[in-house]
């Protein structure tokens, strides 16, 4: 019931005009609506225009006596576009309620207490103070009254009171449900919980809380939260460029549009606390996730995602409400038609993140049925996996198609075949066919081409002006002198300094028979269509020594994508790899801990089969993908990498004592 | 037309050019003795009179009003309204403890 309330009311109770009708748009009464902006809700609007082509955008900065009201029109490209008004108050009121209704239809368990909710609630307030003031330019953008000034500022404290209600909601109805959470966690790939009108997420808020309620009952945690603040103190002192805005596009509610010391401060210590939170709710929950609900649950998610995906792009009224009340970061895909005839993203905001979560889901089905000996026979989960398919296959993830194939041989003959020499003549066919394929395609540039083509995208977007051409017109980037183009010092400083080193890297390097390591990530970027992404991080990378050692602060990319101007300082070109982007945030050295982590975890778990083989299937995607920068990937990624004993608890080797002693 | 126009600034035969008194920065609107004084209020809270129904027009377009009530500070009222639902649901939690523990010791 407030499920459905919450959906139709919000749209339909704020008519101001007198006169219910609304004309039919068309050429004719174009400017009916702005001139009589806030008079007609949307639900009038549907009314009268159901079967006109238009679309439906969202004017953000409404005030509250114009929600869901009509604030304007446009006629572009033979396209109508209405603007409805939302407000940052309601929104926030009404999505978190909407999604907190959500979150209490899990079944509910035995109760599990939650400590220290007064404290965390009052450090989770005063977060959300410091992101509000420290992103103030996005909120501008979002609200026409925001102001940080917290005198008498009824919208501050409309959006504080409404942030105590949610996690005070969100608390009670997480200790009522505490052993089944986890079985429903697939579902954050359909609803992805973000704000329309702020930069912050429903389960980032709510996961982080739990941190914090964690880290003020565990001692070893505080001194975590100490180490934070010291990291994320001297990430304010070591960087002079602040940036007020940066558009962060897709990646909303997980990544910060400022770069000040505030913002830095407080996307530190949300990360912490809500990884924290994740992994201990997924500690404590693990003994209690039943495998088969699940994978199911994954299943049904997947084909959920593609259901809501088609239903989205059906029509701009379903476009806008798919894009509301599932939270999703940017307006889903409006037609079916893959981008660049390349891949469909759907509700998703990333084609490759929905992909691996596609593959994924199939891969645990999979390995499970192998491990089990017991193949899927009900035709509502065959259905289910054949969907699920269907939307890997839309989203054109080569990466997680292969590895999601080569993993899959990998387990069944791992647990199937026993004899040694048949393992290891398979072993080495699939080895030999890699690189046999990687040659065959025609399209590979000689070894000498593959090993300058990262070098050649990366003087592509670098702002080079007047570069000197010799008799065919050919300029020295053309005619692979690159080392020339560092010597002129006009165009040094417009190129970045991770390219300059490459260049020399290139030129410099030792005749050894070894190649150099700018042609090492050259020839491993060609084959998987990374040359051009790649080049373009190169080309904008241009850190010092210790923001290169230890980054510039999690979740900030507005620092490396502003920093050094390029050709491409317009709409957000991410680094396409998990590795590149957390050494924007993590630098070097923290890159090598976060490595460090991954192999102590994979040597302790080295008996774990299925453990080890999903690890490397997120291992393997996420060099290649952007997807843990979204923030259900990313809880996809923590879960997957604590799931050990989820998956060591049928081994054969482990008795179901020994394991719950494990946990 | 922009029915807030006639509502506030009366009716007129006047077709008025929005634009091109945007576009003019020394555009002087012309006193109409005729014509009573209006006093329209925006959204930040500040006021004019003004003294002819295009200049009255114009401001309405932009996004003046004349109503004081438009200046109500929604946040204000929207702030009050959780801070009582918050105040009630306390009042009725305590309540439920309260005969919660009552009804143990019994």
């Amino acid at each position: 019931m407030g499920l459905i309330i919450l959906l139709f009311l919000p749209w339909s109770i704020n008519n101001q005009s007198n006169e219910n009708i609304l004309p039919v748009l068309n050429e004719k009464n174009i400017g009916f609506i702005d001139s009589n902006i806030c008079e007609y809700n949307l639900y009038n609007y549907i009314k009268s225009n159901f079967s006109n082509d238009y679309q439906v955008k969202v004017d953000k900065t409404s005030s509250i006596p114009c929600y869901g009201n009509l604030n304007g029109t446009s006629y572009i490209g033979d396209t109508y576009t209405v603007y409805v008004g939302t407000n940052i108050n309601i929104d926030f009121l009404v999505q978190s309620a909407f999604w907190l209704i959500l979150f209490s239809l899990i079944p509910t368990s035995s109760i599990r207490k939650i400590k220290n909710l007064k404290i965390a609630t009052l450090i989770t307030l005063l977060l959300f103070i410091m992101h509000l003031r420290s992103e103030q330019s996005f909120y501008n953008l979002n609200s026409k009254i925001f102001s940080i000034n917290l005198v008498d500022n009824y919208l501050i404290f409309s959006l504080l009171i409404t942030l105590c209600f949610i996690l005070i909601i969100f608390c009670r109805l997480l200790e009522s449900r505490f052993e089944n959470i986890l079985n429903y966690f697939p579902f954050i790939f359909l609803l992805v919980g973000t704000y329309n009108s702020l930069n912050l997420n429903f389960f980032l808020l709510c996961f982080s809380f739990f941190g914090i309620t964690k880290m003020l009952e565990i001692r070893k945690l505080q001194l975590g939260f100490i180490v934070t603040l010291i990291v994320s103190g001297y990430w304010q002192m070591g960087e002079i460029s602040e940036f007020l805005f940066f558009d962060v596009d897709k990646l909303k509610g997980f990544s910060s549009s400022s770069f000040v010391p505030n913002s830095i401060i407080f996307w530190s210590l949300i990360y912490y606390f809500f990884v924290v939170g994740i992994v201990f709710l997924i500690k404590e929950n693990i003994k209690y996730i039943n495998l088969e609900s699940l994978q199911n649950n994954f299943l049904i998610s997947g084909a959920l995602v593609l259901l809501f995906s088609v239903f989205s792009a059906t029509g701009s009224m379903q476009n806008f409400f798919t894009y509301f009340y599932l939270g999703l970061n940017k307006t889903p895909s409006n037609s079916f038609i893959s981008v660049s005839g390349n891949a469909w993203r759907g509700i998703s905001s990333t084609a490759e993140g929905i992909g691996e979560f596609y593959a994924f889901s199939l891969l645990l089905v999979l390995c499970l049925a192998i491990r089990n000996k017991k193949f899927v026979s009900n035709p509502f989960i065959i259905m289910l996996i054949l969907i699920n398919l269907f939307g890997l296959y839309r989203s054109n993830n080569f990466a997680a198609i292969s590895s999601l194939t080569i993993l899959t041989g990998f387990i069944y003959v791992q647990l199937n075949v026993k004899s040694l020499k048949i393992k290891l003549l398979l072993v080495l066919s699939v080895l030999a066919v890699i690189p046999l394929a990687y040659y065959s395609l025609a399209t590979i540039p000689s070894l000498d081409g593959l090993s300058r083509n990262l070098i050649k995208e990366s003087f592509e977007v670098s702002y080079l002006e007047n570069l000197q051409t010799n008799q065919f017109g050919q300029t020295a980037i053309e005619e692979n002198r690159f080392l020339e183009v560092l010597q002129n010092e006009d165009n040094l400083e417009n190129i970045s300094s991770s390219l300059e080193y490459l260049v020399e890297k290139y030129h410099y390097s030792e005749r050894n028979n070894l190649p150099n390591l700018t042609t090492v990530i050259s020839s491993l970027a060609y084959p998987i269509n990374r040359s051009e992404k790649w080049g373009i991080f190169i080309a904008k990378y241009d850190p010092e020594l210790t923001s290169f050692l230890f980054g510039t602060g999690v979740n900030q990319l507005s620092n490396y994508y502003l920093n050094h101007p390029t050709k491409l300082n317009s709409g957000l070109v991410l680094p396409h790899s998990a590795l590149l982007s957390y050494l924007i945030y993590f630098g070097l050295i923290g890159v090598l801990l976060i490595l460090s982590f991954l192999v102590y975890k994979i040597k302790t778990n080295k008996k774990n089969m299925l453990y080890l083989v999903f690890m490397s299937f997120f291992l393997l995607n996420t060099i290649k993908s952007d997807s843990l920068l979204y923030i259900n990937n990313f809880m996809l990624f923590i879960f997957v990498l604590n799931s050990e004993y989820l998956f060591s608890r049928n081994m054969n080797h482990l008795q179901p004592e020994e394991i719950l002693e494990n946990v | 037309m922009n029915s807030n126009i006639e509502n506030i600034c009366g009716s007129s035969e006047i077709t008025p050019d929005f634009e091109s008194i945007a576009s003019n920065p020394n555009f002087v609107f012309q006193l109409d003795e005729n014509y009573t004084t209006v006093v329209l209020y925006n959204s930040e809270g500040s006021t004019i009179n003004v003294n002819s129904w295009l200049e009255c027009a114009n401001y309405v377009n932009g996004g003046w009003f004349s109503n004081i009530t438009d200046l109500v500070n929604y946040e204000k009222r929207l702030f009050y309204g959780l801070l009582f639902i918050g105040v009630v649901a306390v009042f009725i939690e305590l309540n439920k403890q309260y005969w919660g523990q009552k009804n143990s010791k019994i």
